[in-house]
């Protein structure tokens, strides 16, 4: 097959110039936007939360989350997203809608979300308190932790915020159409730390 | 100027002692003359030590008045700080921390502060007795808003906003603690201590830029160890941890529901100008499971004939000034106190080498304390009678216990009126503060239970029972957020009691009309008493006739004094009369605070298409659509305005090809085994059968039968469905199918998920457009046969790329429009642009795409508007006979069956050049224009190149009888009265033949 004509462009092309941003000194943000993820709803059907539940944890290794959280096994990744939902995370090599229907016919709807969000990954020792300008709620490692999840709301825009380890690194996702203003907040709350770009 | 000689010219500055770095001279100016303070001034310490006690002129009269206070409360001591776009007004001198080259200027004054026109108010004080506006300003009515406003404005005012955009940035942030403990004196630092120890999350907020309160002006000690160095000690502590966050500079302004506290932190209002990417100001929004308020007591001032002059102050605020800046604020002093707290001052004042001249006591005996301090004459049973002295207090006259006047020379007054809680926190839930009559002062009421009030703002006055109560309420607060006490002795104090035996003596007053109550709005004595006379005998009624405690103070000093004044001359108890209530912001906030990073195009935020980056390469004029940019249209090259971009568009689109960004629309995806069933109900039409593969239009109503909104409903597969709706109602139609689903019918097996965002949703429409899209798809057969109007496949373009494909039409031309994923629209555009320019290929905007409609006769937003229903559009055909849906009950209402309900018509000039206009009124010819013969109105006008002339939509009485006819489009707001000829809804291509091509 031919190669696609068509090239893929991020929401943010054009603001991702790697290099040092804001307060000279040290480096208290790193800042990268996270591409190339296939991105599915996972909605369970009817009655078959825990039975879909299983069927995952026996195809990828881990369980769906119940609550406001995230599990992960390599780069395929759940988080709770309501009540039955799901967002699923995974690299373009996961194949993850077809082994999901193969592991769980019948048990969810599942719509293809690939390019609908926007994902930039933050971390950095000042990334705790530079988040807490954007959401408001409680960060604090007692509360929100490596695999914890929330869905809320920075400067007006939803979004779906996550923790993957204790640096602590977050990921924080909004609907495509609001990349740029989400960029433009986060950039502006971290520029008195100091903030580093990578591609 | 040599450091030597900018420390000499300080002449009330103490050699030793104090709180400031003598080692750094900072200059600063005031009214435009240069003076030098130190780090750890404040601007009025800074002014004193330099001798200048007349900082301002008040708001009414215009008098003459001092720094009166050396804290938050100060309602005198306003000053404009900064110039330029930085300029602030009412800045509290007493707060402002001085900063290398500082520029401060006195307000309400003119032409200078020390010879004020304006002050001869003052002379007419008589005639501007309380409400003397509403009494003066009556008649004749016509007057109010041609003189009597405007001069009372340009009067009116204190100080001068900057007129600049402010260049400042400030932002928000958040803060959730176990322990929230607002103020940092004694018990506050005790309970944040006492806190922490037991592992809570502690935040604690101090206002000052030091923390100790009224610690850092005493001599006191605690553990047997000067009081400041238990500050130290507790601030290291407090520091150590990681749990712990001190928040200096920090008002907290609002105790709100749920634990919010509203703060603001002065981040840089202490420098010059902020340093690069530093806010000036961080609003802080704080959830607390637990709150301790220990801010602590204000002192009263005390009501006597002219107690306002410069050179009168707080006798706390002497202290303070003594103790905390090492100034001597006067050489020679009289003490007026009711409270034993005023003799700290005396000895404070002693020991700064100022002579007291007089210490007046009303009280019949002097304790103990009053034989240790020297040659002051201490006289018992007296009172302050009067006054003198211009700029600056010159002598104040005594009555003693036999009814003699004396005239005593004094530079300093100072006055110790007792305490007042500031409690002022503990009321912005609800709760009434209630009178003690045993300590003369207002206390907290009953709070709720995450709230505790520790020290002297409960009204547990003495160093000693601050740091009791402190310690108490730290440990209850974070053993109630779950955290194990830790048993912690509370430190001794050493202090001598304070506030034993205050005899506040209200009669004092003698309701003189130049005994302030109120010195920032000018309220006296004698104003409360004319109130009361006059019937304003509520508390809440008397506030608003005299303006008491309306000012920027908020009546933190004046507040009590003003209400045992009414109480007395009502011949009620204080406990009776009841005060007035404290509501937020404890102390002013910025507006650009609040704002935060909001201003401007930050207000909310913007979405972007996916071919945003693209059609503004193309220079498009975009429209804000809720939060999205829209291409408007894309100017051309040689066109004269935006009317000939859009008729080269829409000709595009009739006559070869267009394409335009439809991704706005709002897309749903609608699956699972009942995901029929939930439509069938949601729309008034049916859905479930549909046949996989093709779409049809939808209606959707309200509960109240009117039409929500519309779109397509396409079946992707057995169990699945895709929902467009207009860009408008996306979120509204998305919660609605929702509390459907979750409220309404919760046992269908259906799943909804939004997936606007996922798809690049491009329309090509025109004749030629299934030529282009032959181009790009992968072995697509486009032919009608094949893929006949209103169906829809999911097919690949460009080699691979997935795609949907739908055969429907808004222009009423031949179209599709084509969903990729998102992040290909761009290459997607410009590909599409590529391969059709040759076809004639022209890119369309929002405003072309109206025109377009409005040709055919497809409601949008001005038709879909919240009050028409299904009939009064021509569709209710639509309503299904056979099925329940939303909104189907009241289809039978009369009033939606009333023949003369407007319905949708089309409109046309007779004159082809006249202009029509959205919101004109149709009148019948010759029929006058009164609201009684309104036959309807226009909801949409374009400029039809197709018809070479303005068509029109709207709604009109009886419309469908009346197509042919004639009447008017009135339009008295834009002056324009057009005679139309009615059409049907549809004008281009009524019989939809082009789209089915």
């Amino acid at each position: 097959m031919p190669e696609p004509m068509l090239e893929s462009r991020s929401a943010l092309a054009g603001l991702l110039a790697p290099g040092h941003y804001g307060a000279n000194g040290g480096t208290g943000v790193s800042l990268s936007e996270c591409r190339g993820r296939t991105l599915l709803s996972i909605a369970a059907r009817a009655g078959q939360t825990a039975a879909l539940s299983a069927a995952i944890e026996g195809a990828f290794g881990v369980p769906l989350p119940m609550q406001p959280a995230r599990t992960a096994a390599g780069s395929v990744a759940f988080i709770w997203s309501g009540p039955g939902l799901w967002l699923g995370i995974g690299s373009s090599t996961d194949d993850l809608a077809r082994r999901l229907a193969t592991c769980a016919p019948g048990l969810a709807s599942i719509a293809d979300l690939t390019g609908s969000r926007t994902t930039i990954r933050i971390n950095g020792p000042s990334a705790r308190e530079g988040m807490m300008k954007l959401v408001p709620i409680d960060l604090d490692e007692t509360v929100f932790s490596t695999g914890s999840a929330a869905l809320t709301v920075a400067s007006h825009i939803p979004v779906q915020l996550w923790q993957t380890d204790d640096t602590p690194t977050y990921e924080i996702a909004c609907r495509r159409s609001y990349s740029v203003s989400l960029w433009q907040s986060l950039t502006e709350a971290f520029a008195e730390y100091g903030y580093s770009v990578a591609p | 100027m040599t450091p030597q000689t900018q420390h000499t010219s300080q002449p009330f500055r103490l050699a030793s002692g104090g709180l400031i770095d003598r080692a750094t001279a900072m200059p600063f100016t005031f009214d435009g003359r240069e003076y030098y303070g130190h780090p750890g001034d404040t601007l009025a310490s800074a002014l004193l030590a330099n001798g200048i006690h007349l900082t301002g002129r008040s708001f009414k009269y215009h008098r003459p008045r001092g720094i009166l206070y050396a804290g938050p409360e100060e309602p005198n001591a306003l000053v404009e700080l900064r110039t330029g776009a930085r300029r602030e007004p009412n800045t509290r001198a007493t707060v402002a921390e001085l900063y290398p080259g500082l520029t401060a200027c006195s307000q309400n004054r003119w032409p200078s502060l020390a010879f004020d026109v304006m002050a001869v108010n003052g002379l007419a004080a008589p005639i501007f007795p309380a409400g003397f506006y509403y009494k003066t300003f009556m008649w004749p009515a016509a007057f109010w808003e041609k003189v009597y406003e405007p001069l009372i404005r340009r009067a009116a005012g204190l100080g001068r906003a900057a007129r600049e955009p402010d260049p400042d940035s400030y932002e928000r942030s958040h803060l959730f603690c176990d322990v929230l403990v607002i103020g940092s004196g004694a018990a506050g630092l005790a309970a944040a201590r006492a806190a922490a120890r037991s592992g809570a999350r502690v935040v604690l907020c101090e206002q000052d830029f030091r923390l100790g309160g009224h610690l850092l002006s005493s001599r006191d000690e605690i553990d047997g160890k000067p009081a400041l160095g238990w500050v130290a000690e507790v601030e290291g502590e407090l520091a150590a941890q990681s749990k712990v966050r001190v928040l200096r500079r920090t008002t907290v302004f609002g105790l709100f529901d749920h634990g919010v506290c509203g703060a603001v932190e002065r981040v840089s209002d202490h420098l010059d100008e902020a340093p690069p990417f530093t806010v000036r100001q961080r609003y802080w929004k704080i959830v607390a499971r637990h709150i301790v308020v220990a801010t602590g007591a204000i002192e009263r001032p005390i009501v006597f004939p002219q107690n306002d002059r410069p050179g009168i102050m707080m006798a706390s605020a002497v202290r303070s000034y003594v103790e905390r800046f090492a100034i001597v604020p006067g050489r020679r002093a009289v003490v007026f106190m009711v409270d034993d707290s005023g003799w700290s001052t005396v000895e404070a004042l002693q020991r700064a080498g100022a002579s007291v001249a007089a210490v007046v006591d009303p009280r019949e005996e002097a304790p103990e304390r009053a034989r240790s301090i020297g040659d002051a004459k201490v006289l018992c049973g007296a009172t302050v009678t009067g006054t003198r002295g211009r700029l600056r207090l010159s002598g104040v006259t005594i009555k003693d216990r036999q009814g003699r006047e004396q005239y005593i020379e004094a530079d300093l007054l100072a006055m110790a009126g007792g305490w007042d809680p500031a409690l002022h926190l503990t009321s912005h839930l609800g709760s009434k503060p209630k009178w003690d009559e045993s300590i003369a002062a207002f206390v907290p009421g009953s709070l709720p239970s995450h709230i505790d009030v520790a020290g002297a703002a409960a009204g547990r006055f003495g160093l000693d029972a601050a740091l009791k109560d402190g310690v108490r309420a730290g440990s209850e607060a974070a053993h109630h957020a779950g955290f194990a006490s830790v048993s912690l002795a509370p430190p001794a104090a050493s202090a001598l009691p304070m506030h034993t035996r205050c005899a506040p003596s209200w009669r004092a007053a003698k309701l003189d009309a130049k005994s302030f109550v109120d010195f920032q709005n000018d309220v006296t004595a004698a104003d409360i008493a004319l109130a009361a006379r006059e019937g304003y005998r509520s508390v809440e009624h008397a506030k608003r006739y005299t303006t008491l405690g309306m000012a920027t103070d908020q009546g933190k000093s004046s507040g009590v004094n003003g209400l045992a004044i009414l109480a007395d001359v009502t011949g009620r108890t204080i406990a009776e009369t009841g005060t007035t209530t404290f509501r937020p912001p404890y102390t002013a906030v910025a507006f650009g605070a609040i704002a935060g990073r909001e201003t401007g195009k930050a207000l909310r935020p913007t979405r972007l298409t996916p071919t945003h980056q693209w059609a503004a390469e193309r220079n498009a004029v975009f429209v804000e659509v809720g939060q999205w940019l829209r291409a408007q249209w894309y100017p051309g090259p040689g066109e004269a305005d935006w009317r000939e971009s859009v008729n080269r568009e829409v000709r595009a689109v009739r006559s070869t090809v267009g394409v335009c960004d439809v991704s706005t629309l709002g897309k749903i995806e609608v699956m699972g085994p009942d995901a029929g069933r939930l439509l069938d109900f949601v729309y008034a039409n049916t859905v479930s059968t549909l046949k996989v593969g093709r779409m049809r239009y939808g209606l959707m109503l309200r509960e109240d039968g009117h039409v929500m909104d519309d779109g397509t409903v396409a079946r992707i597969g057995e169990d699945r469905y895709f929902l467009t709706t207009s860009t408008a109602h996306a979120e509204q139609v998305l919660r609605h199918l929702e509390f459907c689903h979750q409220v309404l019918m919760p046992s269908l097996d259906v799943a909804i998920v939004p997936v606007t965002e996922r798809w690049a949703q491009l329309a090509v429409a025109g004749p030629r457009s299934r030529e282009l899209l032959a181009k790009v798809v992968d072995g697509f057969d486009l032919s009608t046969a094949q893929f006949p109007h209103l169906s829809v496949a999911e097919i690949t373009i460009c080699n691979g790329i997935p795609a949907r494909i739908y055969r429907v039409s808004f222009s009423g031309e031949l179209g599709y429009e084509v969903g990729v994923p998102a992040d290909y629209g761009d290459a997607f555009i410009r590909l599409l642009v590529r391969e059709g320019e040759p076809l004639g290929l022209e890119p369309y905007g929002t405003e072309a795409m109206t025109v377009l409609r409005v040709e055919k006769g497809f409601p949008a937003t001005g038709e879909l508007n919240g009050q028409t229903t299904a009939r009064d559009l021509g569709l209710e055909r639509l309503l299904s006979t056979k099925k329940d849906y939303i909104g189907r009950a009241l289809q039978r209402l009369p009033a939606f069956n009333e023949p003369d309900r407007p319905v949708l018509v089309s409109f046309a000039p007779v004159n082809a050049s006249d202009i029509l206009r959205a919101g004109s009124h149709i009148l019948d010819l010759g029929a006058a224009a009164r609201i009684e013969n309104d036959l309807g109105y226009m909801t949409s006008a374009v400029y039809s190149p197709t018809f070479g002339h303005h068509i029109g939509l709207g709604f009109l009485k009886r419309g469908r009888d009346r197509i042919g006819e004639r009447v008017r489009a009135y339009d008295p707001v834009r002056n324009c009265d057009v005679v139309v000829e009615v059409g049907p809804p549809c004008r281009y291509d009524s019989d939809g033949g082009l789209a089915r091509a």
